[in-house]
């Protein structure tokens, strides 16, 4: 049973919050998506090019580690990444605004709503 | 001690003191002369080191008043010294200041990781989501990149005065504190000269 755009709603209710998506990283598509953001398709294959970008980071490094988040800030937003720990090429993406949000308390949320997360 | 400070201080021991068991037979005074020469009161002695202190003090004043001119140089450390502050967050693996148009190292600091490697992926990391920002039509700048791994946290930092070079900060995910490493990552800023 999906829970996808109930947990993405979830998400967007948080204080701050503009959009909150689910990205497939190989292909860059949006497949679920909450708020309202113009630019969330833009948003979501720009974050798209991070993660495959440190994904190959850690393949040349011969790591075995895999990537918990990655938050990126912008001067008026910050971005949360997280690739899904079933399937890492998945990843959710909130996008929140810098100046009324708290980046520990979404970086909390979003790592919840990823473990309840049922495709 | 030079023969002009000698002489004044030979006309304030006549004055004051002299030395005991003078031999007053001797009709040219000659040893008497002799031994005042290597005598020196302890009241004198003072006068004698202050003068030097004096001296050491203009000294100091002059390379204070000369201190001004290169403090616009030498107030900020090298970038070595900047990157050894860095790595002093709990957990530190490895600091680097990196290009990301080349993705090479101008400085780095630390051990334990092919560090070579990894600035060389996030430059590209911030490369891909430079270009990106721009496609989106916005001039937002980057802040920064936090990178949470299984065992490792990654700070992607880019420079104010020159985003495409950024400090990149690696700590033990298990010791370091995220947001201690990024407000040293954000200090150093203003310290860093290229």
């Amino acid at each position: 049973m999906s829970n996808v755009t109930e947990s993405l709603e979830r998400l967007v209710e948080l204080a701050g919050a503009r959009s909150a998506a689910l990205v497939d990283s190989n292909s860059g598509m949006v497949l679920g998506h909450a708020g309202s953001d113009a630019g969330l398709d833009i948003a979501a294959a720009a974050n798209t090019e991070v993660v495959r970008a440190q994904l190959k980071s850690i393949g040349t490094l011969g790591s075995t580690d895999v990537i918990d988040d990655i938050i990126i800030t912008l001067s008026t937003q910050f971005d949360i990444v997280r690739p899904l720990t079933a399937n890492p090429s998945i990843f959710l993406y909130l996008a929140m605004d810098k100046n009324k949000s708290n980046m520990a308390l979404a970086r909390y949320k979003v790592s919840e709503c990823e473990a309840q997360l049922e495709l | 001690m030079s023969v002009e400070s000698r002489s004044p201080l030979r006309g304030l021991r006549r004055a004051n003191k002299e030395p005991e068991h003078l031999d007053y037979s001797e009709p040219d005074f000659s040893s008497w002369a002799a031994r005042l020469a290597d005598y020196t009161p302890v009241g004198q002695a003072a006068p004698a080191v202050s003068a030097a202190a004096t001296s050491a003090t203009t000294a100091t004043a002059t390379v204070v008043a000369a201190t001004p001119a290169a403090v616009a140089v030498d107030d900020r450390p090298s970038l070595e010294e900047v990157l050894e502050k860095l790595l002093s967050f709990d957990g530190a693996l490895c600091v680097a200041v990196v290009d990301s148009e080349t993705g090479m190292i101008l400085g780095k600091a630390g051990s334990g990781i092919e560090i070579d490697l990894a600035a060389a992926g996030a430059s590209v990391i911030l490369r891909a989501r430079l270009a990106s920002t721009r496609a989106l039509g916005n001039d937002e700048k980057i802040d920064d990149v936090l990178i949470s791994l299984t065992t490792q946290v990654q700070i992607i930092h880019p420079l104010p005065s020159n985003p495409s070079i950024f400090t990149y900060l690696i700590g033990d995910k298990a010791k370091a504190s995220l947001a201690m490493a990024r407000y040293k990552a954000t200090e150093a800023d203003l310290q860093i000269q290229l």
